[in-house]
């Protein structure tokens, strides 16, 4: 089985099976894996680890960093696979979040002089949300309700919360001030806050 | 319960990895105390998932795969072992320096974080006041127990204080205890004969830290 290709909107299906991925890869136990777990990594690796590099050199990062984070963060997949819960939260997210820490693993060893790390990411990684939304829905209601905003909102929630780019660089690539920026965005959140309010009741 | 939380800006860099690890660790702090903030950064995260789905892709360099494979045997880096448990996660896992008193009724603890910025904890005792300073760049503080209070605000257990630059504070420790932050700032300017103690040492603050110009 394999993704369909030029597959851009995550809709449940790709997202059950990102999730069968992980699992596949925590059959086993974590000594000795069979070789389901291998080729299910090797599949999530040519799906997922092009994706890491390209979201981090679209970020800025240099290429030769983005590979090297890149295939830190599939080396954690095999070693917190067992971790993976799929009733706390879809495989992309948990994926994300291993990626993330990752990034600052390694922005933390090229920042420190001394090499010292006093704590690795994870430790700093947020806690998880006690009440967890079941809702297999939610990621689609979440683009469907980006859809109803108005293209310049939808743009710039894209460009800094997708994207992580700073409020000062997605308004020179606008081309507009940074102050409506701000509420542009303060408006985005707000609108998409309602909307899916709106449904769920 | 707190009351302030860090700004959608903070939160976005938080949840994508590019905020500096000083202030990471504040607000780690706030989010352990905080159902508010982690179901923000839960709903950012999940962004982030379909954000790296929907990413232009770039190719793996070529036999990257086998590379990866090799290294599932090295073994992982062992946990952090609790060290202060007076702390709340994640502070109780950082080696502690020792406190430094800086003032009356003040004293600070470094804690080692690499990269830009200073991560502090900080200690007021009740009635007393931090030195009085102007910030040089983005200071957040989180309150782990007592109250402060300074030209911003009023900042009780749990709450997170967000200031930008060229603010002029003076936060006073108004609870019953001595009020205990973790705070991590860009740097600041002390006013009075602490500044000029300040400049004569050459303490000058000024961390270059591009991601948060515009915060």
């Amino acid at each position: 089985m394999r993704f369909p290709k030029g597959n851009t909107v995550p809709d449940p299906v790709t997202r059950a099976y990102l999730d069968a991925l992980v699992l596949a890869i925590a059959s086993g136990g974590s000594s000795d894996r069979d070789d389901r777990a291998y080729s299910a990594f090797e599949e999530l690796y040519d799906y997922y680890a092009k994706r890491i590099k390209g979201w981090l050199m679209a970020d800025g990062m240099p290429e030769h960093l983005a590979e090297e984070i890149a295939q830190d963060t599939m080396l954690m997949v095999w070693r917190k696979a067992a971790l993976f819960n799929p009733a706390k939260g879809p495989a992309r997210s948990w994926l994300f979040t291993l990626a993330r820490n990752c990034r600052m693993d390694r922005l933390r060893r090229e920042l420190s002089q001394t090499g010292a790390l006093p704590c690795p990411a994870e430790y700093l990684s947020p806690p998880s949300p006690e009440e967890v939304n079941h809702d297999i829905e939610e990621e689609g209601q979440l683009h469907r309700a980006k859809e109803l905003l108005p293209e310049s909102q939808a743009k710039l929630l894209t460009m800094v919360y997708c994207q992580g780019k700073p409020h000062a660089e997605a308004a020179k690539e606008q081309g507009i001030p940074l102050g409506t920026v701000k509420s542009r965005l303060r408006l985005a959140i707000s609108r998409m806050r309602s909307i899916l309010h709106s449904w769920r009741s | 319960m707190s009351k302030q939380h860090p700004s959608p800006a903070i939160l976005s860099s938080y949840a994508n990895g590019s905020l500096p690890p000083a202030f990471t660790i504040v607000v780690t702090s706030h989010l352990h105390g905080c159902q508010y903030c982690r179901r923000e950064v839960a709903f950012l995260e999940r962004a982030g998932g379909a954000a790296i789905e929907n990413a232009p892709q770039a190719e793996m360099s070529p036999g990257a795969v086998e590379r990866v494979m090799r290294r599932f045997d090295e073994p992982e880096s062992p946990l952090p072992q609790i060290v202060n448990e007076d702390l709340p996660e994640p502070l109780a896992r950082l080696p502690a320096g020792r406190w430094w008193p800086v003032w009356r009724g003040v004293k600070v603890q470094r804690i080692r974080m690499g990269g830009p910025g200073l991560a502090l904890m900080v200690s007021v005792q009740p009635g007393r006041a931090f030195l009085p300073h102007v910030t040089a760049g983005l200071q957040i503080a989180h309150v782990l127990s007592g109250a402060h209070i300074d030209e911003h605000g009023r900042y009780d257990v749990g709450d997170f204080e967000e200031i930008g630059p060229f603010r002029s504070m003076t936060p006073k420790s108004c609870g019953e205890g001595p009020c205990v932050t973790v705070m991590a700032t860009e740097g600041f300017w002390l006013k009075g004969i602490a500044g000029w103690i300040q400049r004569a040492l050459g303490l000058w603050p000024r961390v270059p830290m591009d991601r948060l110009d515009d915060l």
